[in-house]
Parts: structure tokens; C-alpha cells; sequence
């Protein structure tokens, strides 16, 4: 766009690697505990698709692996959908929120001790939660399910890995706090609230009656909207003017769209309820606040597409922005869904069936797992300063994560549409709806396998690029320290 | 697929510097009231935007929003609607308490709470001829009062009893809902058992006696017993 020259300056890019400089002392310094936790996510990732396909699996062959209790659906789902959420996206998010923090406060990290030993005590519990719903100690509360055992651990975890990015933000540089940030400190400061809140009213001190599923509702959806999408959307203000070269445009409205978010989207998660048992006042105000969700979505929308606008071609040079601008459409879908969700006409259609099942995947795999995966790309090779070892592989992952989620999502809406449109029908007998629904089921299934392609293609690719970095000839901090004192301070 | 295709892959390519970025976004900031050619239209327009979802969200949760009740179900109820259309019938258990309650409230003070009265001034209740009697007379001298002697179960007693309906001169403003409760409480109490009486009898009653403004005398009240 013409308007772009005109901005105050335009974005320099980082200096060539041949002499080491800030950033990467910084990359350094985020080396060992990034690719303990990239490794974990990765595992975790794994492991949830494994669980995942079993559990898909069961709802059209009812008859597989039925004769093995740990292999039963009521424990094989909470079980992958724990590993995805606790294993797989929250240690990613803590490895970009890390890495994306320390590069923008240009902070780099005093030591990594404590922070590995969070990202050990994180990840003992959430095996001991995973295997706890394996072995039939579930709460049964939708992405709670982990024993109440496992939940101090996690949260005392998370103290020992979040501080750390306070701590490179203050001793950091850079005196400005730019909008990536503040999604990160609301993500930050944001999930020990509703965790805990969550942990004491629903497991240890349940709350009585229709409030049970009032602070369900609302812990499940704050804990999409302020914590997994507060990361990707600080990865996506990053990368897209980073990547582009190109200030954000309409930059100055950022901040409207953040607040709007933080603020309502708390209660967006309410209209989930539509049509349940609770006060129909607690209903009006989610599907009010989930109406307040255009304003973002058109903020946002105005944000990474006006700046894509005119550079459409960068798209085909990086895939960095491939995942990313795939991830923020899928945002906005999301967001389009939870907006029509909350009218009465669409919510009686889709409330209650495999349509809310493709919202979910589409918020959790299409867009925070793929700007992940974006983010990844550029991370990796910086962090462990070495190049990725296969472009083939982060080809194959790419085209099949993009066709997965597409197939996966794709067929679960449709199903659910159908569902939804089958049960108001009172002519059809359930079984008729039951089977109606499989063909979807099948082809979702698909789309989970070639999701599982793309996994295993980035699982391979990233520890055969680790395997090449600890050659001794990288360099490693304390020669990049020596090479440049004066960045260590 | 070549390297230049994938130029990010490579630990060497060069994005914007981390530095350049919070530079341009604090002089973004800085400048935030004035948006350059292009982007004029953008604070107006959006300004009406959101001030639009503001207004037409309102609306919304004041319309549904059900008297805020905690106990409202369904967001179409309307609480000023649901009164006239919704008043839900009382149990009988619930017209007695209700009738016991105004009775312990105002009629006890005279004719106590045992129903016995006070010899020579207030009348007894329990197993009285009136109360027992037609509601016709009854409910006349709830609406009106009763002034001078009356005979109850052989003995004579002359007080003064306020009218309690919406009349001239009363004092009390009783509606029919709540003299019928309280005349079917008298009636199924103390070991009384008459028949209950209903509101549109009393307001029936009320409408025929539209011009009586002074309380009845037991000999005014004889052809309605």
C-alpha cells in the first residue's frame, strides 16, 4: 500500500549473523531450556495424536480395543484431550512466550536452573495427571480432568516457568512494551487466576448446582481465549511485520482490540449455555458479550490483513506466514462461530452436537497449534543456531496440518449441522441420527491421521536438527560472550 | 522446493530487528491521534461501529434479560407480563397461611388468637353463628364493620368492628384477595369448618354494596343470614 512509505520509519532488518550480536546471545541463552520444552510438546504432541486416533476411532468401531480398561473411550478422550492441552500446548506456549518476550524486552536469561526444573515439575504433572485419568481417577470435568493430586504441582510449575519472563522483561533493554507483550503478561498473569479459581470451586470445594457448569463454562473458554489465544496472537503481532518488513497497520487500534478481548471475551464463554439449565440472565450476558466479539474480530482482521494486504506474495517465501496467516483465518472463523453460536436460531442448531467439537479443534489446532508451528520455525533454527535439517519435512508438515485441520474441522461442522438438524427432527429415531453421523465421524478421522503426518514429519525434522546442533562445532554462550562482552552486561 | 523458498528455515535469514520493531511501534504510539492519508475514515467509522454494538448489545441484555432472577429459566419471561398472565392459583394450605397471618397481624389484637374474644366487647369466632353461617352477612361485616349489640352463642356483646374493604370511611383497604383469605381462615379454624370463600364472591359483594358508606347493625345484616 502506498500509505506504508509514508509511516514514520520502516522496519530495519537484524543484521546479518556474521558477528554475534544481542539477538543471538539472547537466542543463546534460551537454548537448553527451549529445547526441553519444545522436546516435551513435542512428545506430548505425539502421544495426544496416538490417544486421539484411538479415541476417534471408538466412535465408528465401538468394538476397538473394548476388551482393555484403560483403552475405554470415557478414558482414552479426557486422557488425549489433557496431553494436548497441558503436554503438548502449554509447554509450546511456554517455549514462544519465552522466546518472544526475551527478543522483545531484549532480555537475555540469567540461568536457566529454575526454569528447568518447572519445566520437569510441569511435566511430571502432567504425566501423573494423564496417567491418573488412565487408570480411572478422572474428575470428569471437562479439561479437569486430571486428579486433584496433579493440579498444586502444575500450578507451583507454572510460578517457576512464568517468572522467568518477568524476569527477562526486566532485564531487559527495551524500555517499550509493544503489543505482542501485552498479550503475553495478560496470558501470564492470566492463567493462575482462572486455573486456580477453577481447581478450588469445581474440585476441591465444588460449588453447588447450576453453578458447577457456569465456572466450567467460563474456565474452559478463558482458558482458550486468554491464555492459548493470548499466545498465538502475541506470535502473530510478531511475525507479520517482523516477517513482512512492514509496520502493523492500523497499529494504533491494537490496543482497542486487546481490551475488548481481555474484557469481554471473559464472559464470552457464558453462551456456551444457551438453552441449559441456568438463569436466563447468566445466558443474555454471554451471548451480549459474545456479540462484543465483532469488535476484535474486525480490529484484529484489520490488523494482520491490512498489513498482508499488497505482500500476498511473501506468503510463497516463508512458512513462518503460511502457518500464521492460516492460524489467524482460522481465528477469525472461530470467532465468526462464537458469534453466530450466540443467537438463539444458530445455537438451537449446533448446541449440544460435533459442531462445538469443531470449534474446539478449530481454536486449538487451527489456530494456536498452527502459529505455533510457525513460530517454531522461525525459533528453532535461531535457538539451537543451526538450520532445519529437512525443507522437505517442513513442507509435508505444513500441507498436511493445513489439510488435516481443514478435513478435521470440516467434517466435524458438517456433522454437527447434520446432527443438530436431525435431533430437532422428532420423526427420526436416535439410532437414525447415530448413524447419519458416522460418515463424518469416519472422514474426521482421516483428517486426524494426516494431522498425525504432519506431526511426525516435524517431530523427525526438529530432533534431527537438534542431533546436528550439538555438534561441538556450535557455538555455544560463553563464546558468543567472550567474542562480545558488553551485550552480557 | 529451494532455499530461497524457504528462506526462513535458515538460522542466517534476517526478519525486522526485534529493536526496529518496538521502535516503529513507539512512534506509532506516539502519534496515535493522527492517522495518515487513508486511514481518516477509519476512527469515525469505527467509533460509530463500536458504539453501535455498544447500543444494540444494550438493548439486548435489557430485553432478555429476564428481572435479572436467579430463578428465571427462560429468557422471554417478562416479570410485568407474567404477573397478570402467570399469577399461579394458592394451595389451599397457602390461602389458610395467608389468612393466618393478616389474622394474627390485625383481627387477634380483639378477638385473640384463640378465637375466643373478650366477654362483653369482642366476639368469639370459634363455633359463632355468623362466621359459621352465610358468607353473605360475613363478608359484609368485614367490608363495612359492625357497629352496637350482637348476639353470639346466647350472650350479647357491643363493640366496634372497622370496616376492612376498599370502602368509604375504612380504614384498612383490604383487597378481596386478601379478606377471602382471611375469612376462610375463621371459617376452617379453631375447630370451624365452613366452606372457603372466595375472592369473586367478596368482590361480588363489594360491588352490590357500592353505596353502603357506615358499618351494618346486627338488624341491618338479619335478611342476609
Amino acid at each position: 500500500m502506498a500509505t506504508d512509505s509514508s509511516l514514520p520509519s520502516d522496519l530495519t532488518p537484524e543484521r546479518p549473523s556474521s558477528q554475534p550480536h544481542e539477538a543471538s546471545v539472547i537466542d543463546a541463552s534460551l537454548r537448553t531450556p527451549l529445547t526441553v520444552l519444545i522436546s516435551s510438546a513435542l512428545i506430548w504432541l505425539l502421544a495426544a495424536s496416538v490417544l486421539g486416533i484411538i479415541a476417534a476411532w471408538k466412535l465408528h468401531t465401538p468394538g476397538f480395543l473394548d476388551t482393555c480398561e484403560f483403552m475405554t473411550y470415557g478414558r482414552i478422550q479426557p486422557a488425549q484431550s489433557n496431553a494436548f492441552i497441558y503436554g503438548w500446548g502449554f509447554n509450546a506456549a511456554f517455549a514462544v512466550s519465552l522466546w518472544l518476550m526475551a527478543r522483545l524486552s531484549r532480555g537475555m536469561l540469567p540461568g536457566s536452573g529454575v526454569l528447568l526444573l518447572g519445566a520437569a515439575f510441569w511435566n511430571v504433572g502432567v504425566t501423573l495427571g494423564v496417567g491418573g485419568i488412565i487408570l480411572g481417577f478422572s474428575t470428569s470435568i471437562e479439561w479437569l480432568e486430571m486428579p486433584g493430586f496433579a493440579a498444586p504441582l502444575l500450578l507451583v510449575a507454572y510460578a517457576l516457568i512464568g517468572a522467568w519472563s518477568l524476569v527477562v522483561y526486566r532485564s531487559g533493554r527495551s524500555s517499550e512494551i509493544y503489543a505482542s507483550q501485552w498479550y503475553l503478561f495478560a496470558a501470564l498473569f492470566a492463567f493462575p487466576w482462572i486455573y486456580s479459581v477453577a481447581q478450588v470451586l469445581l474440585v476441591f470445594a465444588p460449588v453447588r448446582g447450576t453453578v458447577q457448569s457456569i465456572v466450567h463454562v467460563w474456565f474452559t473458554s478463558n482458558l482458550f481465549l486468554l491464555w492459548f489465544a493470548s499466545v498465538a496472537l502475541a506470535a502473530v503481532y510478531y511475525f507479520l511485520p517482523k516477517l513482512l518488513l512492514k509496520p502493523v497497520s492500523n497499529y494504533y487500534l491494537a490496543s482497542l482490540a486487546f481490551w475488548w478481548l481481555v474484557v469481554f471475551g471473559s464472559w464470552a464463554g457464558l453462551s456456551r449455555l444457551l438453552g441449559g439449565p441456568v438463569p436466563a440472565w447468566v445466558q443474555t450476558v454471554g451471548a451480549a458479550a459474545s456479540f462484543m466479539m465483532i469488535v476484535p474480530l474486525v480490529v484484529i482482521g484489520m490488523n494482520v490483513f491490512g498489513t498482508l494486504s499488497g505482500h500476498w506474495s511473501a506468503l510463497k517465501g516463508s512458512l513462518t506466514l503460511r502457518f500464521i496467516v492460516f492460524g489467524a483465518v482460522a481465528f477469525a472463523l472461530w470467532l465468526l462461530a462464537l458469534i453466530a453460536g450466540a443467537t438463539q436460531g444458530f445455537a438451537s442448531l449446533t448446541q449440544f452436537t460435533y459442531f462445538t467439537a469443531a470449534e474446539g479443534q478449530l481454536g486449538l489446532y487451527g489456530f494456536f497449534s498452527m502459529v505455533v508451528f510457525g513460530a517454531l520455525y522461525y525459533i528453532v533454527p535461531r535457538v539451537l543456531n543451526s538450520d532445519w535439517a529437512s525443507v522437505p519435512l517442513a513442507g509435508v508438515h505444513f500441507v498436511a496440518s493445513a489439510l488435516g485441520v481443514i478435513l478435521l474441522v470440516g467434517s466435524l461442522a458438517l456433522g454437527g449441522l447434520t446432527q443438530g438438524a436431525l435431533l430437532a427432527d422428532a420423526k427420526v429415531p436416535f439410532a437414525g441420527i447415530t448413524q447419519a453421523s458416522l460418515p463424518y465421524l469416519f472422514s474426521a478421522n482421516v483428517g486426524l491421521l494426516v494431522l498425525a503426518i504432519g506431526q511426525i514429519a516435524f517431530a523427525l525434522n526438529f530432533f534431527w536438527t537438534l542431533a546436528r546442533a550439538s555438534a561441538p562445532s556450535v557455538r555455544s554462550v560463553k563464546v558468543l560472550l567472550a567474542a562480545q562482552p558488553e551485550v552480557s552486561r | 522446493m529451494s532455499a530461497d523458498q524457504n528462506n526462513n528455515l535458515s538460522a542466517g535469514q534476517s526478519g525486522a530487528s526485534d529493536e526496529s520493531l518496538q521502535q516503529v511501534h513507539a512512534e506509532l504510539v506516539a502519534k496515535k491521534p493522527e492517522p495518515k492519508e487513508g486511514f481518516k475514515t477509519m476512527p469515525l467509522f469505527l467509533l460509530g461501529f463500536v458504539s453501535t454494538m455498544i447500543f444494540v448489545t444494550s438493548v439486548y441484555v435489557v430485553h432478555y434479560r429476564a428481572g435479572f432472577s436467579p430463578t428465571v429459566y427462560d429468557q422471554r419471561f417478562d416479570p410485568k407480563t407474567a404477573a397478570g398472565t402467570g399469577a399461579k392459583e394458592l394451595t389451599p394450605e397457602q390461602v389458610i397461611a395467608a389468612g393466618k397471618k393478616s389474622y394474627q397481624q390485625v383481627c387477634a389484637a380483639c378477638h385473640q388468637n384463640t378465637g375466643l374474644g373478650v366477654a362483653g366487647v369482642y366476639p368469639p369466632l370459634a363455633g359463632s353463628e355468623q362466621v359459621l353461617g352465610k358468607e353473605e352477612a360475613l363478608i359484609r361485616i368485614l367490608l363495612h364493620g359492625l357497629n352496637g349489640p350482637i348476639v353470639v352463642k346466647g350472650n350479647t356483646y357491643n363493640g366496634a368492628m372497622p370496616a376492612f374493604g376498599k370502602v368509604p370511611g375504612g380504614g384498612y383497604n383490604w383487597n378481596e384477595e386478601k379478606i377471602s383469605q382471611v375469612l376462610t381462615y375463621i371459617r376452617q379454624e379453631w375447630g370451624n369448618s365452613a366452606p372457603v370463600v372466595t375472592k369473586e364472591k367478596v368482590k361480588e359483594i363489594l360491588a352490590a354494596e357500592k353505596a353502603r358508606s357506615k358499618p351494618w347493625t346486627d338488624a341491618e345484616l338479619k335478611p342476609f343470614e
